[in-house]
């Protein structure tokens, strides 16, 4: 039995239209209904790192929602460690991560942590200890006493985090945990997660970035159009083909990787580190070994397989072939 | 309960750092600072005078307090997707809105109190100009404001103002009452449309008797029409019910108004008990029905 299981999962939207004709003046209400999630079936097992992907109106965020009490099925089950959606005594023991989340931005960093912890009924002196020990594992005791309307994107998402860790819980939902965050900062949120899973905690999280979620999840899950089209591990499903590497690159001078920009499908500097693009395996190779002859540190090797985009072109068109 | 207190706190510190707040309520400090230099001009009671604006005051600006920001309050929630990471969180819906409903009364509370002060340090300063022994401005600035603090803790301290706070707190009550229609219509409707339908209620409710009497006035009139053809049964008009119906749903504020003209031109106010178990059981009502449709909403 998995710690998140869904049965028959379904969501329709359905939203009032008034139609006006003034030429014949007709004036009809009527139902439009959209169908969000259809029939979807999963089970989590606990333990695991589990990606929902799919692109932009999958249904990802929808079925997130349901799990999280926010919206309510329109039919199928869905159960969390054995009980119902809604259950507090679950609810205590799940961290959550909305998409692009906006807080109370009148609050300084360690009111916000604070306050979520009353409501997660903990007492004054644990949630002191817990606010201290989550601002200094995302990277925010500095900015403990600054209002959350002075944070960056980045700074955002990692106190997001935190406020999602604050109950040490054993299951945590992401929503788009990396999305509009900078390679560093994505590659900060993908150590926290990882390190979630080294606590053995259960994490469901939904991204569109197929490499980030490539690289820390046990399984995945894609969707599309509110249909679970494929289930299981993401090489399985993908073709192995490596179309470009992700480098980022640390303590080298502009003229160790300059001559390779007209080569390169991108380069830049951030805050001293070059992050670049190459779309052949033999340039890759040929700048790490430079970068690490001249004492350079080679922070991160991302190779990109085919984009999910891809894997739903192919899809669909054998689809429409058979 | 810690979490509705919770959540009543941190709304308490959203509202108080609005700046629309600040700009109500210095309109209204400034209406009751100069409700003394009105009173100069006319021939009535200066007390008078300054009681009627005062009280005015505190109501009107009271009210557009719990509309202006009471409205937003929830939408906002909904609006910035904060409710996302409250409803995921062990509590329920109905913990949520009632958080925000005493955030908010909290925050129209502290700011009829606010006003409240002033408006008695207005009352100590006249009482206090015209009192024999002048003692120079800025003495009675200050004792007047001195007067106002002890006022405030002691209701009967000066029997020039002995009736002002038990006014105050029935006016505290009404508020209660318009705070949780703002509260209802903020959990199903956009701000503009909440913003109308409470002023709305507020205003329906202080006209409720005169709609009752009107609803009366037309069943004697057509009792009259009947006893003059002739008619052995009274058959009231469908305006009758209309007007009744309407005068059962909104609620009846009527009454804390009279408390409020009592306290101006009579000696003494008559406190009826029974407004206050009125006004705390229709806002009940008003919360429950509040969270009932909160209940069923699907969050953007």
């Amino acid at each position: 039995m998995g710690i998140i299981e869904t049965e028959q999962l379904s969501k329709v939207y359905v939203r009032d239209v008034i139609d006006t004709e003034y030429g014949r003046l007709r004036i009809r209400f009527r139902n439009r209904k959209t169908v969000a999630l259809k029939n979807l079936d999963l089970d989590i097992p606990k333990g695991e790192i589990f990606g929902l992907l799919g692109p932009n109106g999958a249904g990802k965020t929808t079925t997130i929602k349901i799990l999280m009490g926010i919206h309510y099925a329109s039919s199928g089950t869905a159960r969390i460690m054995g009980k119902p959606l809604g259950e507090r005594s679950v609810k205590k023991r799940i961290g959550f991560l909305p998409e692009n989340p906006y807080f109370y931005d009148y609050l300084k960093g360690w009111e916000f942590l604070d306050f979520y912890g009353q409501l997660y009924g903990m007492g004054r002196r644990e949630r002191r200890a817990k606010t201290e020990q989550l601002l200094s594992q995302v990277g925010l005791s500095h900015a403990a006493n600054i209002p959350l309307r002075g944070y960056s994107k980045g700074m955002n998402q990692r106190i997001g985090l935190a406020q999602a860790l604050m109950s040490d819980p054993e299951i945590v939902v992401l929503d788009e945990p990396q999305s509009g965050l900078d390679p560093l900062g994505r590659k900060e949120v993908r150590d926290i997660i990882i390190s979630l899973r080294e606590q053995g905690k259960t994490v469901f999280f939904s991204s569109h970035i197929l490499s980030d979620a490539e690289m820390i999840c046990d399984r995945v899950g894609i969707l599309y159009q509110g249909e679970l089209r494929s289930i299981g591990r993401l090489g399985e499903l993908l073709s192995a083909r490596v179309t470009e590497w992700e480098l980022v690159v640390r303590g080298v001078g502009d003229e160790v990787l300059e001559p390779y920009r007209p080569s390169l499908r991108r380069l830049s500097k951030i805050e001293g580190d070059f992050w670049a693009i190459a779309e052949q395996e033999s340039l890759t190779n040929e700048i790490i070994s430079r970068v690490i002859g001249r004492g350079g540190q080679l922070l991160s090797l991302t190779p990109r397989r085919e984009s999910l985009e891809d894997f739903f072109i192919r899809e669909i068109q054998q689809g429409s072939k058979s | 309960m810690n979490e509705i207190i919770a959540i009543a706190r941190n709304t308490f510190k959203e509202a108080i750092r609005n700046r629309i707040l600040y700009v109500i309520l210095m309109f209204a400090l400034i209406l009751i600072a100069f409700s003394g230099v009105v009173s100069e001009l006319t021939i009535a009671s200066r007390e008078r005078i300054i009681k009627d604006l005062g009280f005015m005051a505190i109501n009107l600006f009271g009210v557009a307090i719990a509309v202006f920001v009471g409205v937003s309050l929830v939408y906002n929630e909904l609006e910035k997707k904060t409710i996302y990471t409250i409803v995921s969180k062990p509590i329920g819906r109905w913990q949520f809105l009632l958080g925000k409903y005493f955030g908010l009364l909290l925050t129209v509370w502290f700011n009829v109190l606010v006003m409240t002060f002033f408006f008695l340090a207005t009352l100590h300063f006249y009482a206090g100009r015209v009192a024999p022994g002048d003692h120079g401005f800025f003495y009675v600035v200050a004792s007047s404001l001195g007067k106002a603090v002890v006022n405030i803790f002691n209701w009967g301290a000066y029997p020039a103002t002995h009736n002002i706070m038990p006014v105050i707190a029935v006016t505290g009550l009404e508020l209660a009452i318009i705070t949780a229609f703002a509260v209802l219509y903020s959990s199903f409707s956009t701000p503009t449309l909440s913003m109308f339908f409470t002023v709305l209620t507020f205003v329906a409710g202080r006209l409720n008797e005169d709609i009752i009497r009107f609803a009366d006035q037309v069943l004697r009139n057509a009792a009259a029409a009947a006893k003059e053809a002739g008619v052995a049964v009274v058959k009231a008009p469908l305006v009758y019910y209309f007007a009744m119906g309407a005068a059962h749903v909104v609620p009846n504020l009527g009454a804390y108004h009279r408390t409020v003209e009592q306290a101006v031109y009579e000696p003494q106010i008559q406190l009826w008990w029974g407004t206050v178990v009125y006004g705390v059981l229709y806002t009940i009502g008003i919360l429950c029905l509040s969270i009932l449709i909160f209940n069923r909403r699907n969050f953007k």
